[in-house]
């Protein structure tokens, strides 16, 4: 439903056609160097082709002539970070290899369809947790749901620790969201869950970071890209990786320390960074493009440097098999532009 | 004795390249001011300890949080007048969360006396000791300044370092003289007690002077740490040397006169007079001693105003 942010369209045999001509003009070493760099984080340049090197008995000087090429093709970019030089695929690179080896579509990844249906439960269970407090935030949390249910089931089938997830909730107000998932996922117990937003909860209306999983107390927009970036630059310092998921409303977008964040991640090739944007098109005083535009989104994050991906987010499975792709790159900030709707769910705004 | 070249920016500018070597932990966040902070030298030293946002402050302080929460010691510079186009994400993030930031905000009160009240700072005091969890740290020569700024990063929790720009006198002679949360006795006399901190305090000693010079005896304190306050150190001028007079480069509401106030209407009411900025801004001038003149904060100024209080008692 949405693209991966190719403009232009290009039909099955202008893509052969295209491919040919692409693979007789970069040849076989050149092509392996840019696989490379696109798997790989946080590396100079040097090290990456010395373990080529090592890895395919390539004289280092033979790879150094050819990066020198893609360096000067604008297919490969070094970016620097923090005092170091590192390498990254560019933007044109990363085409060039989706049309080499062909673009990845959604249908090339299999995930567990079971957790849609276990989104229509824990929306129903969202709604009945949230009737003690009149539907408070009722709207944002539910279009959230699937996000962090997407994101907590990446962890597990990629066998990564839940209790240790870095999540930076930027639209704090859709916390109770995520109590409920964390409570399906054993996280929380029922009792914490039926003591809820009282003085000495862990889980409060907005996030609190004595909570599992949060990364800090928000609650106040805008300030979570920012935060993301520091826990990244600290990650990167001490090669101890993983990834953090950023989630942030799309009224949050007004505020301009978003994109001064967003400036920040994509200037430090900050890769370990996913942001999802829960685009369900409504802020508190109305329709976000009335209350201040956003669009066109994907290239305005695009224009800040972010990769962007955009997934229709009624299924937390088409949301997961968008974070399977997004993987794939390294060196870049990557963004999830998450297509969702307060109406589909046939709950208004509170 | 010049000591960093009397200079509170050069002395900051040292104190983080050797805490730079002592403690493998820190960090130094930067917004594009590296030259003027003096944090230029660690960021040559210390490259990959050393991180540029450009000019956006508020992004630098969720970074700083961002950093403080991955287990660092950032240490966030800017000028103290910029840093506060961030106080929404400090209150709300480092404050509340009370993560390890340690927050430099150099170029305040009146040192900036060229660049005018755009960047003239009367606020910071006032602004930075309501937020719970952090200790606000003023010091007042540049002995002073690298000893503190060890002291802020050695421990734990958020820390506000108010800094002067240039213009520092030498006060103390060793680093192990200054203690945070511990005021120091500069001056001894029992007329009345003088209190202040930063770059006011060497411009109060020259009042005093003046003062003693007409057979006045005051007492002069050096509150280098505005939170935790130490109340001991007041509780003592108000019984042997009062009345309190406190004077700061700083809004005269909010900043430590009232701080004083607050604290001696409680437990030892006492007159407490606040001499600072009268609910104004300042303005340039080419030189620091002319602007302390013209809003009344140079030494013969102040003498003149506390010699007329004292008159009016």
């Amino acid at each position: 439903m949405y693209g991966d942010g190719t403009p232009i369209s290009i039909g099955p045999e202008e893509l052969n056609l295209l491919r040919n001509i692409l693979s007789k003009s970069l040849n076989g070493k050149q092509l392996l160097i840019m696989e490379t760099i696109q798997r790989t984080k946080g590396e100079s340049l040097h090290r990456i082709l010395h373990r080529i090197s090592e890895s395919h008995g390539i004289p280092l000087s033979t790879l150094k002539f050819h990066s020198n090429i893609l360096l000067e093709l604008g297919l490969i970019e070094k970016v620097l970070s923090n005092g170091r030089k590192r390498v990254r695929i560019s933007r044109l690179g990363r085409k060039l290899l989706m049309i080499l080896n062909g673009s990845k579509v959604d249908e090339d990844v299999e995930v567990p369809e079971s957790i849609d249906s276990l989104s229509v439960e824990l929306k129903m269970r969202l709604i009945e947790f949230l009737k003690r407090i009149n539907g408070f935030h009722l709207g944002s949390s539910l279009t959230t749901l699937n996000i962090l249910i997407a994101i907590f089931t990446y962890r597990q089938l990629t066998n990564k620790s839940i209790t240790s997830t870095k999540l930076v909730l930027s639209k704090g107000h859709a916390a109770p969201a995520l109590y409920i998932v964390l409570n399906h996922l054993g996280v929380i117990d029922d009792e914490i869950l039926r003591d809820a937003f009282s003085c000495d909860s862990i889980i409060q209306t907005h996030p609190i970071k004595n909570c599992p999983t949060v990364v800090f107390s928000s609650g106040s927009l805008g300030q979570g890209i920012s935060i993301a970036n520091g826990l990244a630059i600290k990650m990167e310092m001490d090669r101890d990786y993983d990834d953090i998921y950023v989630i942030l409303g799309d009224g949050e977008l007004d505020e301009g320390q978003v994109w001064e964040a967003l400036a920040t991640s994509s200037s430090k090739g900050l890769d370990n960074i996913l942001l999802f944007i829960d685009r369900n098109g409504k802020q508190l005083s109305g329709a976000t493009e009335e209350v201040k535009r956003k669009e066109p989104l994907a290239d305005k994050l695009r224009s800040f440097g972010w990769e962007v991906f955009e997934v229709d987010g009624s299924k937390p499975s088409n949301i997961l098999k968008k974070i399977f792709i997004s993987q794939c790159l390294a060196g870049w900030p990557k963004a999830i532009i998450v297509h969702t709707s307060k109406e589909i769910q046939g709950i208004g705004m509170r | 004795m010049m000591i960093y070249n009397n200079s509170f920016r050069e002395a900051l500018g040292h104190a983080l390249l050797d805490a730079g070597e002592a403690f493998k932990n820190i960090v130094v966040i930067d917004t594009d001011l590296a030259r003027s902070t003096r944090t230029q030298y660690f960021a040559e030293r210390f490259p990959d300890r050393f991180i540029q946002v450009g000019i956006s402050e508020q992004d630098a302080v969720g970074t700083s949080a961002g950093l403080a929460i991955g287990g660092k010691t950032p240490i966030l510079v800017s000028y103290a007048m910029f840093i506060l186009r961030g106080w929404e994400q400090i209150r709300n993030t480092i404050s509340r969360d009370n993560l390890n930031v340690k927050i430099v905000g150099t170029h305040s009160g009146l040192s900036d006396y060229l660049d005018g009240s755009s960047h003239q700072c009367l606020e910071d005091v006032a602004l930075m000791r309501i937020l719970p969890n952090f200790t606000v740290i003023s010091p007042s020569d540049t002995i002073s300044t690298y000893s503190l700024v060890i002291q802020a990063i050695e421990q734990y929790g958020p820390v506000y370092i108010r800094l002067g720009r240039d213009n520092a006198e030498t006060i103390y002679k060793t680093e192990d003289e200054v203690t945070i949360g511990k005021a120091n006795t500069i001056l001894d006399g029992e007329d009345f007690t003088l209190v202040s901190y930063g770059g006011m305090l060497p411009i109060t000693l020259r009042a005093a002077n003046i003062l003693m010079k007409k057979g006045y005896k005051p007492r002069v304190i050096d509150m280098h740490t505005i939170k935790p306050l130490d109340k001991k150190i007041l509780y003592k001028a108000a019984i042997e040397a009062s009345p309190i007079i406190v004077v700061e480069d700083h809004s005269v509401y909010g900043g430590l006169g009232s701080a004083v106030a607050e604290y001696l209407s409680n437990e030892k009411p006492t007159k407490v007079l606040r001499i600072g900025m009268d609910d104004r801004f300042g303005t340039g001038d080419l030189t620091y001693e002319g602007l302390l003149e013209y809003v009344g904060l140079s030494p013969r100024r102040i003498t003149e105003r506390i010699v007329g209080e004292l008159d009016g008692i």
